[in-house]
Parts: C-alpha cells; structure tokens; sequence
C-alpha cells in the first residue's frame, strides 16, 4: 500500500489524535508510515497540518497534487490544504476530501466544479454536530475519521480503524467514542456512494 | 522488550533511541525548537532499559557543550544536543575541542530549522562543522539518524575528533516507523589521564595539534569514501544523462520523487550522509558518468562548493534551488521534471495545482498569527508596560514573549540575551546625545538564566540606566515547559537546588530589585512607572523588575487559580443615562473633548491615536471626528488628563482590547463589537483592567 493522507484543522482540535489513530492502524497492519506535521507558534488556535505517507516512503512531506485523501476539521483549513489533493487526468479516482463543516453546500461554486473536473470527491459532513448530538463535542475527528472509513477506498476497514480507537483514545471517552465512530460510518455508509 | 520492537518514533526520540543504543553514558542539552525533544526521550529510554545516564537541562549550550566534552575526556561517550542557533553560543569550544578533541565518544546533536520555522536565521551546521574542521553527518529521515548515531560515535573515537549530527527539521519533528535495536549498556568508569600538553595547549602545541587535526581529516575523509552504509549510488549505471548528488532530506525528497515517477532506473543517484570530510573519490567517479548533475542539499550548498569541477553541476549556485526558505517536494519535483524535459528524459505530465491555489488565495482566509495565549501573564506585563511608557523604546529577547510585538511592547529581538545589551547599547547612545529614553527591556525567567546575567553585570559596572523587566514564568515555556534553575528540578529527577532570580540580580550589582505580580496590572503600571524614576535620579542606577506569574498553561496541571469570570456589556448600564451606541456611529456628544489649559503638549495622544485622527495646530491639538471612532485611547493614554470623553459603559467597536491586549478570546463579532470566546477563555479577568469604555464586567 502506498497512501498519501493530510490532515488539517486548528490547534484544540484534536489533528494529531488523528495522526495517531493513522499510525496505529499502519502499524498493526505492518505498513511503514513516515510523516511530519506543522504548527504553528501559537499554542491554540493556530493552524496544525499533518502529512502522513504509509507505504515505501522517505520525505516525511506530501507534496501539492500529492495527496490521496484530506481529513479536515475545519472549513478554513480545509480550502487552504485542497492544493494538496491529488487530481486525476481523467477525471476519475483523484484524491478523497472529507471536511467537517455544518453547511453542506459551504464551498464555493468554482472551487468545486474545479475540484469535479479533477476527479476528487468532496464530503462535506457535520461531525461537530454529530459528535456534540451523542455528547462529545471533542469527538468531532473521530466522527470524521469513522465517516470517511465508509468510503471504499478508505485504506484500513471500520474493524481495523475501531480498534485504533480503542486503543489510543483515553479509557474516559472510549465508551462515547466508539458509540459516535459507528454513528459516523453508518452515515458515510449512506452519503457515500459508490 | 523484543529487540526487534517497532515502534513509530518522532526523530528527535529515534535520536534519543540512537544515542542509548550506542551507548551514550551522559547527555546534556538546553531547549530549542526543534531539539528539544530529544532530552526527554533519552530519560524515557534510560528509565525503561535501566540505564545509568547522566542527564541534564543545562543553563545554555556553551555550558552543555563543556560539560559533555570534559566527559568524554575521561573516556566516556558523551552527547550534547541543542538547535542551530545554539551551536553559535557553544561556538567557542566547538572550534578549541577541534584540535583537542576527545577521548571517549563525542557527539554533538545540531537540530537545523530550513524555513526558518522557530528561528532567527536558516544557518546551515554543515558549514559550522566544515568551519570548525570536525565531521558532520546529515541523516536523511528519523531512521536513518538513529542509524548513524553509533556509527557516529565510533568515528569519533576512533581519530579523537568530536562530531556533529545534523538533523533538519523535517527529520527531527517527522515521525517514521523504526525498528529497536538492542541498548548499549557501557560500563566505562571515569579515568582522566593528565596530559598539560593537550588539555591545556599553548598556542605553540596548538599548531601541532592542528596539523593533527588535519591529518585525521584527510583519514576520515578516506574512511567516508567507502563507508557505503552513509555514502552510495542507488541505480549506479556506466552513462548517465543527469545523476543526483543528494544528502540529507533533499535524498528522501528525491528518492520519493523517483519512484512516483518510476524514473529511478534512469537517474541514478549518490546519496551523501557524510558531507565533511568531503567523500571525494565516490564524487568524482560518480561525477565522470553523470552528463549532468543535480545536487539535492537543505540549506546552502555545501556539497555543491565542495565539487571542485561545476561544470556539470545544477543547483543552488545557479540559482535553480532557490537559496533561502524549506526545500519543498513540489519545487525538487519542477525542477526534476524541467531537466527531464531539458534532457529528453520521458516524464508523465503532472497537473499543476497553481490555478487552485489560486482560487484558494482568492477567497481573502483570514491568516491567523501566532498570539500569546488566552490569560498569559507577559500580555498583562506588556499592557502595563506600553500603558505606563507608551512612547519608550521596548528591547525584548527570544520566547513566547516575543509575540508582546503584536501589543506595540517589544521593538527588538535579535538574540538570546540580547534585551540587556541592546538597551544597554540603546541608553549609552541617547545618553551620550543627553537625552534620556524611557528604555523598558524584557526578558524571561529562562532567557535570563541563559545568558541575561553577563549583559546585566556589564550594564552595571559601566552605569547604564533602563528598566530591566524579567517576565518570571516559571518554566521555559516556548519549547514545551522544561523546568528552570529556578524550580531547582533537574532534567531526570537527580538532586538539583533552587536558584533565585532575585538573589542573582543583586549579585549583579543591582540596588534596585522589585517582584509584582503582573495580574494586578495597575500595581504593575506603578511599579514600572516608579522604577523608571529610579533610574533618573542622581543616586540611582539599574532596576530591575521581576514580574512574577505562572505560565497559565503550565499552571492548568500544577496550579490551582480562583477564575473570575467576566461579560462584555453591549449596552450601556442604565445609570449611565445614554442612548445604546451603535457601534462606528458614535454620537458627537460622546466623542472626545480637548482642552487646551491642561495640555502638555507631549504629543502622545497624537501618536497613539489609532486612527490618525488627532493632529497637532499652533494652539494645541485638533480631532477631526469624521475619523473618529470614540475608541477613548487618547483620553486613557493623556498623561495630564486633557483630553475629556465619558465612558459608555459598553463595547461600542472601539477595538482597543484587540488592539491593546491582543487576547485571542476576545473576538469582533459581526457588528463590529467584542465579545468572549468560552471555548479559549481561561476566566483571567484581566480584560476587565484593560476595557477603555468600562465594559467588561465580572459576573459570579
């Protein structure tokens, strides 16, 4: 397996937890992952990315065009890492874009028309509201984690991804958090199609 | 634990990992992005191996360099790791432990920062190696550093020659998959063999020592040439149209873009991982197929200078890599997929990005700059400061305070230490023109120990006269909470004892020592204000402030502080019998009133005024309130209360908070007026000191 995944968010959000759930899946697996992330200065609130390469890899980067799939958890940061998705020529099989907005049709108009034309699959998904709904408001990545597992080419399957989560979420929210992950993928089950 | 143990490390904890299993029996260090991760680590390893390593938090890295060295005079292996602007304050013994050199293993972690992310300068420790003449590895990815580390160590026993690790950024904050190998357990006792001749050279024996030191140079560099685990061709063929030289992360840029592009078999490349002493003879062979070469390197062209025919060669000299900012994978990619073309090498097109990014730039996202964090004691210390001063001249140093830039509090930032000496640089100068400058310098607690004390002593023997603010957190906060000499906790829980800060500025000669507490900011204002008189009075000299506060991050787990919980009133209290204030439509009978019998004509509301609205007429000062916008910063900042304006009572949108105290839980709402934002608030109550309109109110 050769992935390229971004994560993006702001600080509080929970982006490196994310980065974890990645590695620890890459890990039982037995896939070698590599990876950097940047923050910024500012300790909340500021921008956090995290390139995530699992596969034969050796740069810790993704580059622009590079990405197969982008997690992001919230809109702003999102449209910043877009670049990052890879585009297809064909117009098929691009890169996968899961972001956590309350409005659906949030994206502007020519963004996503472009993002069409390049064959990456936007989903725009509340996983604020759902997690907030089932009682966890700081779930919300996990909520879109769990959506974007759906997908069928999501790299690692809802088994595997809820064994992640069992195992790097603290013992407090594992309860709440699996409750909401399932939630998530019986959502992106009905949103996604394939 | 099984030795083959896989584990997904950071680079800076590979590193750690690499100088266990090597056998490092001490290890000191002084925080720094992005090397600070690696002491921590190296206590984690110690602790779950049962090693007996020696660690240390030193006070800088001059001190961490010397210790770590007369350690591995004794014969043990020794490691000392810091970031790249470090290595400029431990400077003086790299260049002297050249020609001395070591007994036991010694290494020296140099953490560079391309881009610059956290740094003053992208400076390249390559070239502080070659200029210093000891050896320099450049490890490609966290694995790969973790690798070199015993290889590394035994180099360096093996000619007597300390020896640098450079890791980038991109290597020291990744984290990869790596493999444990087994723990070195080194049971090397301490034996110091008297030698005058070299431990405390002459400049006569120093010329020896020198020509010894190049002598080992020219061996290593042999030894480099066929070392084939640091330095090889990947795809090495009989012709080639472009070959790369790559060290570094610019090899793991390169590799991977090789592959994507299935263009490994064609361009073959030699990866260096040791770029001083220069592998020479593996260059020239590999430069003799090669038509052309690239030379792949982060951040100067180190391997590039070193080639002695550049015939051949694309780089950074030519200017096709650009010369500063981060390698990026999307440049290495243009400029491969250029020459292919240049070549007639056959490439896949690739989409460009650039008219998304476009489009992205084109939606105006608001660019979020880095803040002091919500209830951050230096943004109490900074208002103070800026309210009782507003026209002084603020020399500031290296930390999160750095960021009281944005509140207009910090003019300077050069250097750590560097606050002491510039205002004292700054004093002399006025006051060699007989003018005296309100001069407020600011330091922290760490900085201070750090390297504050030499600028300070300095500053008191040759009579310079400012107020010396040391902004007293208690903890290094910038680079992740590592404790100070002050909390006398020492970096692996060994008995440390508790320095005061107080007690140092007085050994320093200064008379005048005041400790407040920043959270009660017209105390603050006071306290700065009467320190400054101090310093104009004929017997007077230094003072020194220490404004004494927890850091509110570090404090969530420590400390336990009351919250005061406060509100933001958005129309005015009853009482004050005005009409509700739009915000931006101020009504003219709440705008401010000059009166020209109580003016001093200071100029001060003028320069303050954040509208340009105040200008200065032969009878005194004119507010044009078609600009106006009722903000109350010239009657807060009028030192003699000639400026007349009620408070309303209420936000109106004046935006002096966010301008002023620059909380980053104080947000403009869409009308333009303020409110909190509980998901960042931490209920300091400080907001409700700073309010121009009297607003902000505390709610039980």
């Amino acid at each position: 397996m050769n992935v390229q995944i971004i994560i993006s968010g702001v600080g509080g959000q929970g982006v490196l937890l994310l980065t974890r759930i990645f590695s620890e899946m890459a890990l039982r697996e037995g896939y070698p992952l590599i990876g950097s992330e940047d923050h910024g200065m500012s300790q909340r609130g500021g921008s956090v990315i995290t390139y995530l390469k699992i596969g034969e890899f050796n740069s810790p980067l993704v580059k622009r065009g590079g990405a197969d799939i982008l997690l992001s958890l919230e809109k702003n940061e999102a449209y910043r890492t877009l670049p990052f998705l890879k585009p297809s020529t064909n117009g098929q099989n691009g890169g996968l874009c899961f972001i956590n907005a309350p409005d659906p049709d949030y994206m502007e108009r020519q963004i996503r028309a472009y993002l069409k034309e390049k064959g990456i699959e936007v989903y725009i998904f509340g996983a604020d509201q759902l997690a907030g709904e089932l009682g966890s408001a700081q779930s919300a990545n996990i909520a879109l984690i769990s959506f974007a597992s759906a997908h069928p080419r999501f790299p690692f399957s809802h088994e595997r991804l809820k064994e992640a989560i069992e195992t790097v979420t603290h013992p407090r929210f594992r309860e709440i958090n699996l409750k909401i992950s399932e939630k998530a993928f019986s959502e992106g089950r009905r949103a996604i199609k394939p | 634990m099984s030795e083959k143990e896989k584990r997904v490390l950071l680079g800076n904890e590979a590193i750690a990992r690499g100088l266990v299993e090597a056998g490092c029996q001490f290890f000191a260090a002084y925080p720094g992005t992005p090397s600070s991760e690696i002491l921590p680590a190296v206590v984690r390893f110690k602790e779950e191996n049962d090693l007996d390593i020696y660690v240390e938090w030193s006070t800088n890295e001059k001190v961490a360099f010397e210790n770590a060295l007369a350690v591995s005079y004794t014969g043990k292996r020794a490691a000392v790791a810091m970031k790249q602007v470090g290595l400029n304050v431990a400077a003086d013994p790299l260049m002297s432990s050249a020609y001395i050199g070591t007994i036991g293993g010694f290494v020296i972690v140099v953490c560079d920062d391309p881009g610059p992310y956290s740094s003053q300068t992208e400076q390249d420790t390559r070239f502080m190696a070659m200029f210093a003449k000891v050896p320099v590895f450049d490890p490609a990815n966290p694995r790969e550093a973790q690798e070199m580390l015993p290889t590394a160590f035994e180099i360096s026993e093996k000619y007597q020659i300390p020896v640098i690790l450079r890791p980038v950024l991109r290597v020291s904050h990744a984290q990869q998959t790596v493999s444990f190998h087994p723990v070195r357990k080194m049971e090397r006792r301490a034996a110091f063999q008297h030698n005058p001749e070299r431990w405390s050279a002459t400049p006569r024996f120093r010329f020896t020592l020198h020509k010894q030191l190049n002598a080992k140079l020219k061996h290593i560099a042999e030894e480099f040439n066929s070392m084939t685990s640091l330095n090889f061709i990947e795809n090495d063929r009989d012709r080639a149209v472009l070959g790369i030289i790559a060290g570094g992360i610019g090899y793991a840029i390169a590799r991977d873009i090789l592959l994507e592009k299935g263009l490994q078999k064609e361009i073959p490349i030699l990866k260096i991982g040791t770029p001083f002493p220069f592998p020479n003879a593996i260059v020239e062979a590999f430069l003799q197929k090669c038509d052309h070469l690239l030379i792949l390197e982060e951040t100067e062209p180190v391997i590039e200078l070193q080639i002695r025919d550049k015939s051949k060669v694309i780089g950074r000299l030519d200017g096709t890599i650009p010369n500063e900012g981060e390698m990026l994978p999307e440049t290495i990619a243009q400029v491969i997929g250029d020459l292919c073309r240049r070549f007639s090498i056959p490439i896949e097109e690739s989409t460009s990005t650039l008219s998304l990014e476009k489009m992205v730039a084109g939606l105006g996202l608001p660019v979020r700059r880095p803040t002091l964090c919500s209830g951050c004691p230096h943004r109490a210390s900074f208002f103070a400061i800026k309210k009782a001063f507003p026209n002084g001249i603020f020399p500031s140093d290296i930390g999160c305070y750095t960021l009281g830039m944005n509140m207009e509090a910090v003019d300077t930032c050069h250097d750590m230490g560097a606050a002491i000496t510039i205002a004292s640089g700054l004093y002399q100068a006025y006051h060699q023109d007989g003018k005296e400058m309100p001069i407020i310098a600011t330091i922290g607690d760490s900085t201070f120990y750090h390297s504050g004390t030499q600028g300070l002593l300095n500053a008191v023997y040759n009579g310079a006269r400012f107020v010396l603010v040391i902004l007293d957190n208690s903890t290094t906060a910038m680079t992740g909470m590592q404790p100070t000499p002050e909390t006398g906790i020492t970096a692996d829980g060994h008995p440390g004892r508790s320095l005061s800060i107080e007690e140092l500025v007085k050994g320093c000669g200064v008379r005048y020592i005041r400790v407040v507490n920043p959270y009660d900011i017209k105390g603050m204002i006071s306290e700065t204000e009467k320190a400054y008189r101090y310093t104009q009075q004929r017997d007077g000299g230094m003072a020194v402030l220490i404004a004494r506060y927890p850091c509110v991050i570090h404090q969530k787990d420590q400390l336990k502080i009351k919250p005061i919980k406060v509100e933001i009133r958005h129309i005015p209290p009853p009482e004050k019998g005005l009409p509700p204030v739009k915000s931006g439509a101020m009504d003219r009978s709440l705008l401010p009133v000059y009166q020209e019998e109580a003016c001093a004509q200071c100029d001060t509301c003028m320069i303050q005024c954040p509208e340009q609205a105040i200008s200065r007429t032969e009878s005194g000062y004119v507010i044009d309130y078609d600009r106006c916008t009722g903000c109350r910063v010239c009657v807060v900042e009028c030192p003699t209360s000639a400026i007349e304006m009620p408070s309303v009572g209420a936000c109106i949108g004046c935006g002096f908070c966010l301008k002023r105290f620059e909380c980053p839980s104080l947000v403009r709402r869409e009308d333009g007026r303020v409110e909190i934002n509980r998901l960042t608030c931490v209920d300091c109550g400080l907001c409700m000191e700073v309010c121009a309109q009297e607003a902000i109110y505390q709610v039980s």
